[in-house]
């Protein structure tokens, strides 16, 4: 039995669709550039309630909230870029696959697994 | 609207299909496309042990179906121009429906080398008086007259020894691989891309040295085909040691070669593995017949 009734609750995309949808950046997301011109991401992630207790037994201190930081290189920074709450998936993988001259299928690939590590963080979210 | 076909050659079969097919599964003997990001073809093939029959390859599919509920594989009747198309092959048709989807396709059998092919293609009622489904029925075929096997897949476009046999394969994003063997040599055929990209903090040595790993020392600069390319290789020694390397189990001898095609904006490169000294006309041959797929 699936326990996961949330996931049931979404109605199914299909490809077409998922592509036409735009992504947004996280509000709370702070970004800087560095001398190289990637972008360094900072990223706020709860704590959980069992890492929380277990901070404050050893240090004292009981964060709700922690940051976390990812470096993007020079195709995730041009795709960082990108998200400008405007642009669909599908503008970006088009112009990706422009820009560095390569297969729209390519490109498709490699933004969509993109997204969906930026989701996984709650980088990103998707407005249709 | 005129058509436009690209070919499609792995793992010793070759066709051609319609551009607009996109290739969504890879397996050894296993290609399926899709069309507007719904099902339009899908091809299985092997070599047969014993007699072929035409049944019992009908059966062997109804048995992988009977998962899918009020779907049913019956004989079909192949239309002329199927049958015209196909005349290499004996051939048999099949057909299923469901509430949602159909398939009609064929089971073929090439007598020349003891070869079967399946192939299926979705929502015939579309397709059936398709130009692009007769196209593939008259340039699908399963042997050569020369003693070569295609590859032409993505961007990776090569021939290669029909003694060479798949070992492993990725077409990850940025980076293809086609991995193949026989008893005494390994090839890898590699592709990056963008170049641009992965060469903007490095050269071209320094990318293939970090990537595969070698020393970056060791590579020397050359050209191949007019491309700034680097190639490294192990010579062979004098004295006992190197004799000894020709009796191990690991392939002593390596020789590895990369070339950046700017105007592409690809770098591609061939890793040699052998137990015996390699030939120099060897990866002269492979590199001469290996090249970025544009179709």
């Amino acid at each position: 039995m699936s326990t996961n009734s949330k996931q049931n609750s979404l109605p199914r995309m299909n490809k077409q669709r998922a592509l036409t949808v735009i992504p947004v950046q996280n509000s709370e997301v702070t970004t800087q550039v560095s001398s190289s011109g990637h972008i360094l991401i900072r990223y706020p992630v709860t704590v959980r309630p069992w890492m929380a207790k277990l901070l404050r037994r050893f240090t004292d201190t009981s964060p709700q909230i922690r940051f976390r930081k990812l470096q993007l290189d020079n195709l995730g920074t041009n795709v960082w870029q990108m998200i400008d709450g405007k642009r669909t998936v599908q503008d970006i993988i088009d112009e990706f696959a422009q820009l560095h001259q390569l297969p729209t299928a390519e490109s498709e690939s490699a933004i969509t697994q993109f997204f969906r590590d930026l989701g996984k963080r709650g980088l990103v979210g998707m407005r249709s | 609207m005129a058509l436009t076909f690209k070919q499609i050659a792995w793992n010793g079969i070759q066709f051609s299909i319609p551009v607009t097919w996109e290739l969504v599964w890879v397996d050894s003997r296993h290609l399926t496309f899709h069309e507007n990001g719904t099902p339009a073809m899908e091809i299985k093939w092997g070599p047969i042990k014993g007699r072929f029959s035409h049944r019992s390859q009908l059966k062997n599919i109804a048995r992988g179906h009977k998962s899918r509920p009020g779907q049913k594989i019956i004989k079909w009747q192949l239309p002329p121009t199927w049958v015209q198309a196909l005349t290499s092959f004996t051939s048999q048709g099949f057909c299923w429906q469901t509430d949602a989807d159909s398939g009609h396709g064929a089971t073929l059998y090439c007598s020349a080398c003891n070869n079967a092919i399946i192939f299926q293609i979705f929502d015939i009622h579309n397709r059936l008086t398709d130009p692009s489904v007769l196209q593939f029925l008259k340039t699908v075929s399963d042997h050569r007259d020369d003693d070569c096997t295609c590859w032409q897949l993505f961007e990776i476009q090569a021939q290669l020894p029909k003694s060479l046999h798949l070992n492993h394969y990725h077409f990850k994003p940025g980076n293809h691989e086609l991995a193949l063997s026989n008893r005494s040599m390994a090839v890898r055929l590699l592709r990056w891309a963008p170049a641009s990209a992965l060469l903007a903090k490095s050269n071209l040595s320094e990318f293939i040295a970090g990537t595969l790993p070698l020393r970056f020392e060791q590579l020397k600069r050359t050209s191949i085909h007019g491309y700034p390319a680097v190639e490294w290789r192990n010579y062979e020694k004098a004295g006992w040691p190197s004799r000894l390397k020709r009796i191990s189990i690991r392939p002593a001898f390596k020789w590895v070669i990369a070339w950046h095609i700017e105007a592409c904006n690809r770098i591609l490169g061939i890793s040699l593995e052998s137990k015996k000294p390699i030939d120099p006309n060897q990866i002269t041959q492979i590199s001469n017949n290996f090249r970025l797929n544009q179709s």
